[in-house]
This record gives C-alpha cells, sequence and structure tokens, in this order.
C-alpha cells in the first residue's frame, strides 16, 4: 500500500465520521426545534441563553400627548426558537412603560398565561383579565391592545397569519365585556394576511 | 239554529271584531317608526369607570333624553331599560330583534386613559357572513350581513354629521369596512362589539362622552347640552331613514 492511498482511506473514514456526526447532531436539532416550535413553543426553556444576540424590535405604544399609536426600539434576544423570541417580544410589549410620555395600551392586572404558535401560523396569546379593577377597560381600551399586541407580533415575525387571543384558557366571546372575539378580522390592521379571532 | 251553533258564531264575531280592533292598533302605531334605545349596563353592572363617574348612569341620562327628543320627532320609542336595572343580554337581543325598529342605538360612555379621546364616537359591527359561510366554528356569533353593514355605517354617518364630526371610518377600523376613507381622526369606527354583533337591524354603539374626558364631562353637566346633542342624533336618524319630523316636534 503506497502513502497516497493510505491518505486517501483515512480521509474517507474521517469524512464518514463526519457526515455520521453531522445527520445525527441535524436530526437531533431538527426534532427539537419542531417540538419547540410547532407544537407548544418551550415554555419550560429558558427564553434565551447568556450567549445569544441581541435582536432589535419594535413594538406599538401609544403617545400620551394624542393618543395616537407610534412605533420603538427594544431589544430582545435571539434564541434558539423563533417562539421564543416571539415570547419575549409579548412579554416586552405585556410589561413594557405604564408612565411618561408613550406607553403600552395595556390595562394593570392584565396577565399573559401561555403563548404558543401553531403550524397554521397562529400566534395563540391567552390573557388573564380578572385581576384588571372593574370599570377600568372599556371597550376604546380594548381597541387599543388588540391592535397594539397584533401589530407589535406581526411586524416583526412574518411567520404569524393570525393572532388568536384567549382568555383564561378559552375561546372567550369579549376581551373584558365589549371587544367581540371570534368575528374579528382585523387584516387591515397590519397585512391582508394578518387576523385575529 | 242550535244554542251551541249559535253560542259559537257569537264567540267568532267577537275575536273578528276584537283582532281587527287589535290590527287598527298596530297599524296605527305602526305609522310612527319605531326606534330602540338600549342603554349599556345597568343595576349591578355599573360598566366603565372613572373616579365617581360610572358608565351606566351617564347611559341612562342620554336614552332618556334621546327618548324625549324621538318622541318629540313622532317616532316611536322602545327602550331596553328606563331605569338602573341589569337586563338580561338574551332578552335584550330578543327585545330588539323582534321588535320593527328602522334603526337602534346602543348608547355606551366609555374611558381612555390617555384622556386625549372626546365624543361621540360611534362603533358599527362589521360584515361577518362570509366568515360564517367559511367556518362553522363561528355560527354562534351572529351573521352581520353587508347590506346590513352598510345600513348601520350609514346610520353612524348621518348621526356624526348632525353631531358635527368627521364621519371619515376611524384608522381603529377592522380592515372589512376599509373600502370607506380611512383617518386617523374620524369618529365612526368598524369595530367588533358584543352589543352589535347579535342584532338584525340597522344599528350603531353611540359612545356619546368619555368619562375620561373632562371637557365632555363638563358640557354634559349642563342638560341643555344633553338635549340639544340628543336633538341632533334625532335629526340624524330622520336623515338615515329618510322620515321627516313630526310638525310640532323637537325640530329647532
Amino acid at each position: 500500500m503506497n502513502r497516497n492511498s493510505l491518505i486517501v482511506k483515512i480521509t474517507l473514514v474521517v469524512l464518514f465520521f463526519l457526515v455520521v456526526l453531522g445527520g445525527f447532531w441535524f436530526l437531533k436539532y431538527h426534532r427539537e426545534n419542531k417540538k419547540n416550535e410547532l407544537v407548544h413553543g418551550g415554555s419550560n426553556s429558558p427564553l434565551y441563553e447568556p450567549g445569544d444576540k441581541p435582536m432589535k424590535v419594535y413594538l406599538r405604544a401609544v403617545e400620551m400627548d394624542n393618543g395616537k399609536f407610534f412605533s420603538f426600539q427594544t431589544t430582545i434576544y435571539q434564541s434558539k426558537t423563533r417562539v421564543n423570541q416571539m415570547r419575549q417580544l409579548l412579554l416586552a410589549f405585556l410589561n413594557g412603560a405604564r408612565t411618561g410620555k408613550g406607553q403600552v395600551p395595556v390595562p394593570e392586572g392584565l396577565k399573559l398565561n401561555d403563548f404558543y404558535f401553531t403550524p397554521q401560523g397562529i400566534a395563540v396569546v391567552d390573557v388573564s383579565t380578572s385581576d384588571i379593577q372593574p370599570g377600568q377597560f372599556g371597550f376604546y381600551e380594548e381597541v387599543l391592545f388588540i391592535r397594539g399586541l397584533i401589530e407589535s407580533l406581526s411586524q416583526n415575525f412574518f411567520e404569524i397569519k393570525q393572532v388568536k387571543v384567549l382568555v383564561n384558557g378559552t375561546e372567550a366571546l369579549t376581551l373584558a365585556g365589549h371587544y367581540a372575539l371570534g368575528t374579528a378580522d382585523l387584516g387591515g390592521l397590519v397585512t391582508q394576511s394578518v387576523n385575529t379571532f | 239554529m242550535k244554542k251551541s251553533q249559535l253560542t259559537l258564531i257569537a264567540y267568532l264575531a267577537a275575536a273578528l271584531i276584537l283582532g281587527a280592533g287589535w290590527n287598527d292598533k298596530v297599524l296605527a302605531e305602526g305609522d310612527k317608526p319605531q326606534i330602540v334605545i338600549d342603554p349599556g349596563h345597568g343595576g349591578s353592572d355599573a360598566g366603565s369607570r372613572d373616579g365617581s363617574e360610572v358608565e351606566k348612569d351617564w347611559n341612562l341620562k342620554f336614552a332618556l333624553a334621546l327618548d324625549k327628543a324621538f318622541e318629540a320627532d313622532g317616532y316611536q320609542v322602545l327602550m331596553t331599560r328606563t331605569s338602573d336595572v341589569a337586563v338580561d343580554s338574551e332578552a335584550r337581543v330578543n327585545m330588539i330583534n323582534s321588535s320593527n325598529a328602522r334603526a337602534v342605538l346602543v348608547i355606551h360612555a366609555d374611558r381612555e386613559w390617555t384622556r386625549t379621546q372626546n365624543g361621540p364616537f360611534l362603533v358599527v359591527e362589521p360584515p361577518n357572513q362570509n366568515a360564517l359561510a367559511a367556518s362553522d366554528s363561528i355560527q354562534p356569533y351572529g351573521a352581520i350581513s353587508s347590506p346590513q353593514f352598510h345600513a348601520s355605517l350609514k346610520l353612524a354617518v348621518d348621526i356624526g354629521q348632525k353631531l358635527g364630526v368627521n364621519t371619515s371610518l376611524s384608522d381603529l377600523s377592522d380592515s372589512r369596512g376599509t373600502v370607506e376613507v380611512v383617518s386617523p381622526y374620524g369618529k365612526v369606527a368598524c369595530l367588533p362589539h358584543q352589543d352589535l354583533r347579535y342584532l338584525s337591524k340597522p344599528a350603531v354603539v353611540l359612545t356619546p362622552l368619555f368619562l375620561t374626558s373632562d371637557s365632555d364631562l363638563k358640557k354634559f353637566s349642563d342638560s341643555a347640552a344633553m338635549d340639544q346633542f340628543a336633538h341632533k342624533v334625532a335629526q340624524g336618524v330622520s336623515n338615515s331613514i329618510q322620515i321627516a319630523p313630526a310638525a310640532g316636534g323637537a325640530a329647532q
């Protein structure tokens, strides 16, 4: 056996192991990703790791001197999954500023129960309204909340085709007594393909 | 002729006469166009609040003023409540849908935390018949046909014009109403509202004031301002359903 033939054989063996290892890694990563992105969104996993790079997103808020919407920039982190990025953005929106010249249209006491993203491109946002003080969430405020939520999510994630709002885990008739969930087609708020139920 | 036959004939004649009388009464009332005024909330359901201002009380005040204005203009008015009582939502919908109303005004004062919004603000339910056809899951949520939507939108615009507000469609509106001109300052919005979704008549939610607006509260602390507002609303409705106010009515 000459020297060149030996080198070729060793190279082929190394390449074979690399291909096997690469395939194993791809399948494992792909399966985890699929599980996180399509089934439930990996609510038990951390939203991002310390080494993850920062990522700029835009949220919708309301100017306190005229009541009109504007966008502001904030930073989340690139995590393993897009759904964790969506979850970070959602938390940034819900926990956004409630003082100052620009505020998020989220009433005190509104809480996020759960968030997940379906294979059909539906971002499901499950909120609790039970801790909002009675009489402190009027129809106009419900409209601003729904619009701010949909625009914040859909303008940063092209994958989102629809936004579905659940109240305490169920498909409620209204968000807080007035805004009728279930028939709304809010396509015009963002793009023709983004709706809400 | 037997006695029993005579009795039967007498009963039939009485029924015919009474029935004719009842029909005459219905026809006489039917000559007046009917309007439904539906003051939101009531009783234990206070609606929105801001400080000491309570929505259900304002809704009733405006509804009573509107009742007076419509009666003066020759309308027959059906009120879903005339005092501080809770009305079951199903009973309310049945009352409205089984009426002969040409228009329905659902009264809701509102609140808004930036305190920049003033009334009046008008909301119409977007059409949803296509959605009904597309998905059985939406069946329980009522059906607003395109003609009903356009009749409601006309009603809102006519009222808005009489009140002197910007009747462009608000940019907060649902996309299904965006065939109209959209403006960030529009005071007519096409949005899904729980109190409109089941109604089968042309209907609008009329928000006369925001509890969070000092100027609105100041304006309507004067009962004359409220009466004037109610009269303009009645004129707007008359324009919409093309009925001239009765002679000697509240027209000024």
